[in-house]
This record gives C-alpha cells, structure tokens and sequence, in this order.
C-alpha cells in the first residue's frame, strides 16, 4: 500500500488533487526502494504479556531492511529515511531474529532474562509464525512479510 | 450377545446418544469398553478428564497423585468435595467416578511417579493423560510415552490461558522434548498457587483432553500433531498451530545414531533445575534481625507509642491487596516500586522513622527493604518474616490466608 509506505516514511502527503499512486511511485523511484517498511501484528501469551506492559497484542511497524547484526539502535518512529540513510553497515531483509531483539530493546518493560537467553528467546517459549511452528518457517532467519503475525508464547505447566 | 457388543444391555441405553453418532457407532462405544486411559494428576485438569472418561464408557481408568484434597483445591477439582478434604486425591477422584459409572474398572495409584516406577505403571494402558503440574513430571511423561509407544494427551492451564496437545501422536508426532529440548528455570515455571488459576480454564482444557483420548481410541482423531492454545479473555479465545514434525537428533524419539545427547534414568528434578522453591519456608527464614522482624513483636511496636512514627507497606500486587490487608498499611507493589524506587521513597513523609515492609509470605518483601533501604538510610527498614501468612498465624487467626 504505497499511501502507507509514504506515511511512516514521514514523507509530506500529496494534496488532494494529486493523485497517491503517482506520487508515491515516483517517491520511491526516487531512492530505489521498494517497500520501506513492514507492518506486523505481535500477539504475547502464557505469561509473556506480562514483560510487555500486561498488553497481549501489538501492531508494529518495522523497517524493510534492518543492520544484519540486530542492532535495533533506531525506533520504527524514526525509521532510516531513504534519503538520509542512518545504517552504514551491512543490512539484511527484517526477520523474526531482528524482530527479537528489537522487541526486547522497544517494547520491553521488564525482566529480559524471562524472554530472551542469548540471541534467541529462552527455552520453554515458542514462536508461532502466522499460527505455523516457525521451525517450519526457518525460526530466526524468517523474513517477516507484510501482515504476517507472529505469536510469543510461554508454555504452561500448571493443571 | 456378539463379541463385538456391549457388555451389558442397558448400556445400549446409557451410551445410546453417542452410539447413533456416525463416524463413532457400536464400534466406538466398544473401542472405549475395551480400553484402558491413565489419568496423570487428579487436579484441575484431572477430575474434568475423569469425569468425562468415566461417564463415557472408558473400561478402565488409572488414576495416579500423590496429593491429598485441599480447601484451595476446590473452585476447579470438581471431583473432589468438602468431606474429602484431606484424603489423597486418587482415592477422592475414584470415589467420585465410582458414584458417576460403576462398571467401569478403576486402578489407584498414591504414590509419585518416579522415572524408577513411571513405566510400571503407565505400561498397562492405551492412552496416557498428563494433567500435571510441574515441568520434570512433563518429561518423564513424555520420555516414557514414547518409550512404551503410546499416545500422550497434554495439557497445561494457568491463570487465564490454556494449552493442548497430543505427544508421540501414533509413534510419529513430535514429543514433547522435540517441542522443549530445554527445560525453562524453575523460577520461570509458575504454578497455580503462585500465578493463580480460574476454575472453568482447566475445565476447558481437561475436557479437550478427555476428548482427544476419546477421539484417539474411537479412531477419529485426524493424525495431525497440533498445539491448541486458549485465551479465555482473547478474540477468538482458540488457536491452533501447526508444529513441526520430530527431531531426528531429538534424544527420546529421534533416530538412532543422530541422537543428541541423553537421557539420564535421572533425576527429571535436577534436569529442570531443581524444582520449584519453598517460597513459605524461604519467606520464613530469620535473617538478620537488624534487617527483619516477625509478626508478634511488629504487633508490639503497632501497640506502642512508636506506632505514630511507624509505616506499614505492602508490596503485593494490588489485586491481592484488594483481597485483605492490614488497615494501616500502604501498598505500593513490589514491581511498580522496582521501576521507581525514588518515588516509592518520597512517598514516606518526614516524621516516619521506622518502615515495616509486608508480602504474602515473605520473599517479596526482603527484596523492596532492601532497595528502600538503600535510599532511606534515616529511617529504619524491616521486612515482615512470613509475611501476611505468618501474621494471621502468630497474630491474627481472624486475618484471611489464601
Ligand atoms: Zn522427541
């Protein structure tokens, strides 16, 4: 949806009597990228939602390209303008392994010992990749699409 | 009657509302008959399982707990009653299914399920039901499950949110170590006494568990591994994820040679880290008595002339504050005082000199003492022993403990 691509890209919106199609085409002529950003929804649950302000849902909107060693340095408010472009280093495409430490950096409110252990999220919690077991999506190395939904959660012992 | 028949003739009545169900019919009102179901854990998920085993025609049911029925227990054991409070849980639960369908055969088991006894008693049937509690029996579970090549039915409740799943699933699913190679740190691992449970959640998932084995046994069950989540407070409150398939290097039911790793006759316990901690008998530890208090002489210096420089503050979330505090104590929770310590501290106004710190039992409240103490040094910081447990048992039995 380019009218959303432009949005979060903090571009000026065109006036009425341009037309949106043009506009953000030419927009993205401009700097050569095709999607600047990628919009996810994040579910938490089992326990998990609690780290994360006892919220259990959250739309995010992530850059398309991201540092390839997860530095999540820069909020998604301020994503890397393509004219001015923040990340000198190497970039890959946003995957579920970056998704991680950015919500660990972002959205966390406490405790990061009960969500991540190491570069991954610690044992006991699954990772659901549009309700798919993301080892069957390729776990961290998942590269997040639009409108894809990713789900955290804790496994239970109680009975 | 036929080899292939009912037992008895009325129980061509008894069963007759599911027997005219295509797809289910004599041959699944006779697969349940001959079939044996062991129920791991007669609690929450447990006495819904049971019930619901026993009044649909399960030939014999196993029932293994090593508990005994307590007050606390009963807003989601549905078996068990007050009478029985106090009489171990199998014996309870098989009273109560007794009462239900007394033709079908019940085994009782009292004792812990051990990996030393685990096969023993698990062997004999044709679908296993964990309805445990804790993350080590969950191995043990599983690991013995697929050793004997059986089917285990999972589930798992806490507070409001549940989970489902079939193990081993014909000898080819995923078990439950292909899921969890790791086990989570005890302290991660809540339980419902700490976390808290909602009564009708385990009776959700309990129930499904009583139908997967049924759905099993019958021949109905799709085959498919799949984990189901419930929320009961999400929109929608079920969702069903596709799980991956089993891990060749996984080291119960992978391949052999491709094994990572073993698993030791071992202690299940030490595996996920030792078990979960006494937190009573850790909040009840004397410690320093510059730095802790017990309940009988805070109620001394509340009857004293210290009293009007004296501040009580409790660190339990407000919900539990909500359920029963002591009339003069502040509450600020433990968390909220963590993120901002130097608020917490400015909420003590000047002419307080001595600050008691207060939980449920204990553990909590050393915590905040002494992150209060490290920015109040003029005013003396005691934490409470045994916390509001201790108090209703020393001071005041009128107080409530839940
Ligand atoms: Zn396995």
């Amino acid at each position: 949806m380019p009218q959303r691509c432009c949005q979060y890209a903090g571009w000026q919106l065109p006036s009425l009597t341009e037309d949106y199609g043009t506009f953000c085409r030419l927009r993205r002529n401009d700097c050569g990228v095709t999607a600047v950003h990628i919009s996810l929804k994040v579910e938490f649950g089992g326990g998990l939602e609690l780290l994360f302000d006892n919220q259990r849902s959250h739309k995010l909107t992530l850059p398309a390209r991201v540092p390839l060693d997860n530095s999540t340095s820069s909020p998604p408010s301020s994503p890397p303008s393509p004219q001015n472009n923040e990340y000198e280093g190497e970039t890959k495409p946003v995957d579920v392994a970056y998704l991680i430490h950015w919500l660990r950096h972002h959205l966390l409110k406490e405790r990061a010992e009960l969500f991540m252990e190491g570069d991954t999220v610690r044992p006991g919690i699954l990772v659901l990749i549009n309700d798919t077991d993301w080892e069957l999506e390729g776990e961290g190395e998942y590269v997040i699409k639009n409108g894809d939904e990713v789900v955290f959660i804790s496994t239970l012992h109680g009975g | 009657m036929s080899a292939a028949g009912l037992n008895h003739l009325d129980d061509y009545q008894r069963y007759g509302r599911q027997m005219i169900l295509d797809g289910f019919g004599l041959p699944g009102q006779v697969a349940l008959q001959n079939a044996s179901v062991v129920v791991v854990g007669a609690g929450g998920l447990g006495c819904p399982a049971l019930q619901y085993l026993a009044a649909s025609g399960i030939g014999r049911i196993g029932i293994v707990d090593h508990d005994v029925v307590e007050l606390s227990n009963l807003h989601r054991q549905i078996l068990h009653t007050e009478q029985r409070v106090g009489m171990p849980k199998a014996e309870s639960a098989a009273e109560a299914i007794r009462t239900l369908n007394s033709k079908i055969k019940i085994n009782i088991y009292t004792e812990a399920l051990s990996a030393l006894n685990a096969l023993d008693i698990l062997s004999s049937y044709d679908v296993i039901l964990d309805c445990t509690d804790n993350a080590p029996t969950r191995y043990l579970l599983s690991d013995t499950a697929v050793a004997l090549g059986k089917p285990l039915v999972s589930g798992a409740a806490q507070k409001f949110d549940g989970q489902l799943c079939v193990y081993n699933l014909n000898n080819e699913g995923p078990c439950y170590r292909c899921i969890f190679p790791k086990p989570p740190a005890p302290e991660h691992a809540g339980t419902c006494e700490e976390t808290g449970i909602l009564g009708t959640v385990t009776g959700v998932i309990g129930t499904l568990q009583a139908l997967e084995a049924i759905k099993l046994l019958a021949g109905m069950h799709e085959g498919k591994a799949s984990l189901l989540i419930y929320s009961a407070l999400g929109v929608p409150p079920f969702r069903s994820i596709k799980l991956r398939s089993r891990r060749p290097t996984c080291p119960a039911c992978g391949q052999e040679g491709l094994k990572e790793g073993q698993i030791r006759d071992t202690d299940y316990v030490a595996f996920c880290g030792g078990g979960p901690p006494d937190w009573e008998k850790k909040g009840m530890m004397q410690g320093d008595p510059g730095l802790r208090i017990t309940p009988t002489k805070l109620n001394d210096i509340l009857a004293s002339e210290a009293a009007s420089h004296t501040k009580i503050l409790d660190v339990r979330p407000r919900t539990e504050f909500g359920i029963c505090h002591l009339w003069e104590s502040i509450n600020i929770p433990l968390k909220e005082l963590s993120a901002n310590p130097t608020t917490t501290a400015s909420v003590l106004e000047d002419g307080v000199k001595e600050v008691y710190v207060v939980c449920r039992l204990g553990n909590d409240s050393q915590i905040a003492a002494d992150a209060l103490r490290a920015l109040r040094r003029d005013v003396v910081v005691k934490d409470v022993i045994g916390g509001l447990k201790a108090w209703s048992r020393d001071v005041d039995p009128d107080f409530p403990v839940y």
